[in-house]
């Protein structure tokens, strides 16, 4: 089959690798329809990510086809049409059972910090991804979604990740009616994070970027308010400015790692790198939110430690609430949303690219060009599949 | 929001102080307007209408649910977090460990717990190593990397032209100065050291 590998930062390719097997009697292998490049997958193309090897295919958000089963798979058949959350969950460990099914216990031997996922590096469990025509899929009866008539194969595609994270960001941020929310980042994330605080009854929603084009394409597809921090001296103090001179109630990093903003932060976080990701984000959120708020944060950052201001936690009384987002557990309540026209995350994609050509969504998307938002990855096989009415 | 209290600033009398009311009051929104402007604003806003876990969680006891789930057989190397008693029964099964860096992965895994910074920074470091092995693989096959193709440079020369000449001068003149600097160096090395008549 084809599929992108990893060949060091900056680099990937389309290679011919072997299909997929079963490999254990709850494996499902998936005929990929449709994949997508996430922000947080150039992490991984950077060379950020720990125990990233070479030949690993990425891709962590995809929908497909069932092609086979395992022995042991009761609730899916070949054919059947499916979205694919990211987390790989075995639904029964003492944190499943929990209901906290993107922390996992039982399917990422190589590390305890993080649950599994598909292809972001053995630090999460060393799975392929499914940037590629096959992925495989374990424990198949717990880690799918069947794609409900009258939801688009894209919109459902972005219901693997961007969506419920987005939701999840603005759910952990404790959003009542009327409160005032910022998020940091206008990127997928960030833009499914602002529609989710809107659905939670915010009464002012902020999205702090650097990049006009997608601060404009936010204020117009979200209705939020924007702000350009290359464009003040002092992020911080503007946001108190704004926000009667308290700060908001609760502050969203939806940007993770590789925050620009500070060049002390952008030079210990990313170039050399000392600390795990540049906080300049996390920061600024935990300095402008009000005292007794809430700081959410779903942007991606390495296993080790970073410098934030621990001493403002305390004095203001914030919390700080954080996870990979649970997909299975937003997703009835996301596709309701998509049914009635509420949402539709389909909007959000500006790129649709051949697996053949990735490597140029990748950069396109690393280096924000053409007005880069979201790229969507086609594979050769599912250009065919004309029989599935998600897909038109 | 502040405002202005015009008698706090007849009463106060000094100009120099700012006289701008410092109450602090929870704002009110205008919903009818809210609901009008943004499609769903507060459908979500009932916390039992968020999320569907009780869903997942019934779909999980319905059946699909496993109290003792078969282990997957190891064909591989897989490497395993010392802060775990024993394998997962699921795992991945990409990219097995080899050569150098295989060896400095099984030294990461094998000695350092994940709260230890030096478990990262082996791994990283395996990493580097990795890249270049493949680099010697892919030549031992007769395969060098197609940069343009697999850095996706066909598309910044498309949407970033300029920017993208003007990075490749200066690299340009950036390794044509450095090679001027070693053909020089290499040069005064070579020439005979004239010995002083005695």
């Amino acid at each position: 089959m084809l599929a992108m590998t990893f060949r060091g930062s900056y680099r990937v390719r389309v290679d011919e690798k072997p299909d997929p097997k079963i490999e254990h009697p709850q494996d499902a292998i998936i005929r990929v329809t449709r994949a997508a490049i996430c922000g947080s997958d150039l992490h991984l193309y950077h060379g950020l990510v720990p125990d990233t090897r070479i030949g690993t295919t990425f891709g962590h958000e995809f929908t497909g086809v069932v092609d086979q089963v395992g022995s042991g798979v009761e609730t899916l058949k070949v054919g059947d049409h499916v979205l694919i959350p990211f987390n790989i969950s075995c639904g029964s460990c003492f944190f499943c059972d929990h209901g906290l099914l993107s922390d996992c216990h039982n399917t990422n031997p190589n590390a305890t910090a993080t649950g599994a996922i598909y292809g972001y590096s053995h630090t999460t469990g060393g799975y392929d991804g499914g940037q590629a025509e096959f992925v495989r899929v374990p424990m198949a009866d717990v880690n799918h979604v069947k794609i409900p008539a009258g939801v688009h194969e894209e919109d459902a595609l972005l219901c693997t990740d961007v969506f419920p994270t987005g939701y999840q960001a603005a759910e952990m941020a404790d959003i009542k009616k009327g409160d005032n929310v910022v998020i940091f980042g206008a990127g997928p994330i960030g833009l499914l994070a602002a529609k989710s605080a809107w659905l939670m009854g915010a009464g002012r929603v902020m999205v702090v970027d650097r990049l006009q084009y997608r601060l404009e394409f936010a204020k117009q597809w979200t209705g939020c308010e924007i702000l350009n921090f290359d464009e003040v001296d002092d992020v911080v103090l503007e946001l108190k400015k704004q926000f009667d001179w308290i700060g908001p109630d609760s502050c969203i990093d939806c940007v993770g790692a590789e925050a620009s903003g500070k060049k002390f932060d952008r030079f210990t976080g990313v170039t050399l790198p000392i600390q795990a990701g540049s906080p300049t984000a996390v920061t600024w959120a935990i300095n402008s939110v009000r005292k007794g708020g809430i700081v959410s944060v779903v942007g991606v950052y390495g296993p080790t430690m970073n410098m934030i201001p621990l001493g403002n936690i305390v004095n203001k009384g914030i919390t700080i609430r954080g996870n990979q987002a649970i997909v299975l557990r937003h997703l009835p309540r996301l596709l309701e949303h998509i049914k009635e026209g509420r949402v539709l995350p389909k909007e959000i994609i500006t790129h649709r690219i051949p697996l053949e050509e990735i490597a140029e969504g990748y950069h396109l998307f690393s280096s924000k060009l053409d007005n880069c938002i979201k790229p969507v990855i086609v594979p050769p096989s599912a250009k065919d599949m004309t029989n599935y009415s998600n897909l038109n | 929001m502040y405002q202005v209290d015009d008698q706090l600033k007849k009463k106060s009398g000094n100009k120099d102080v700012d006289t701008t009311n410092a109450f602090v009051a929870k704002g009110t929104i205008d919903e009818a307007a809210l609901k009008a402007r943004i499609p769903g604003w507060g459908a979500d806003v009932d916390l039992e209408k968020r999320g569907g876990y009780w869903d997942t969680k019934s779909r999980l006891e319905s059946g699909v649910r496993f109290n003792n789930i078969e282990q997957q057989v190891p064909k591989i190397k897989i490497h395993k977090s010392i802060e775990r008693p024993a394998l997962t029964p699921i795992f991945g099964t990409a990219s097995p460990p080899r050569f150098v860096s295989g060896l400095m992965r099984n030294y990461a895994y094998a000695k350092h717990s994940e709260g230890m910074l030096r478990h990262w920074l082996w791994l990283m470091a395996a990493d580097r190593v990795d890249m270049v092995e493949s680099l010697l693989v892919d030549a031992a096959h007769g395969k060098l990397p197609n940069l343009w193709k697999e850095m996706g440079l066909k598309s910044e020369w498309k949407h970033n032209r300029s920017a993208f000449i003007k990075k490749l001068a200066i690299g340009s003149i950036g390794i044509a100065a450095a090679g001027a600097a070693f053909w020089a160096l290499n040069q005064a090395r070579a020439k005979p050291v004239r010995k002083r008549a005695t």
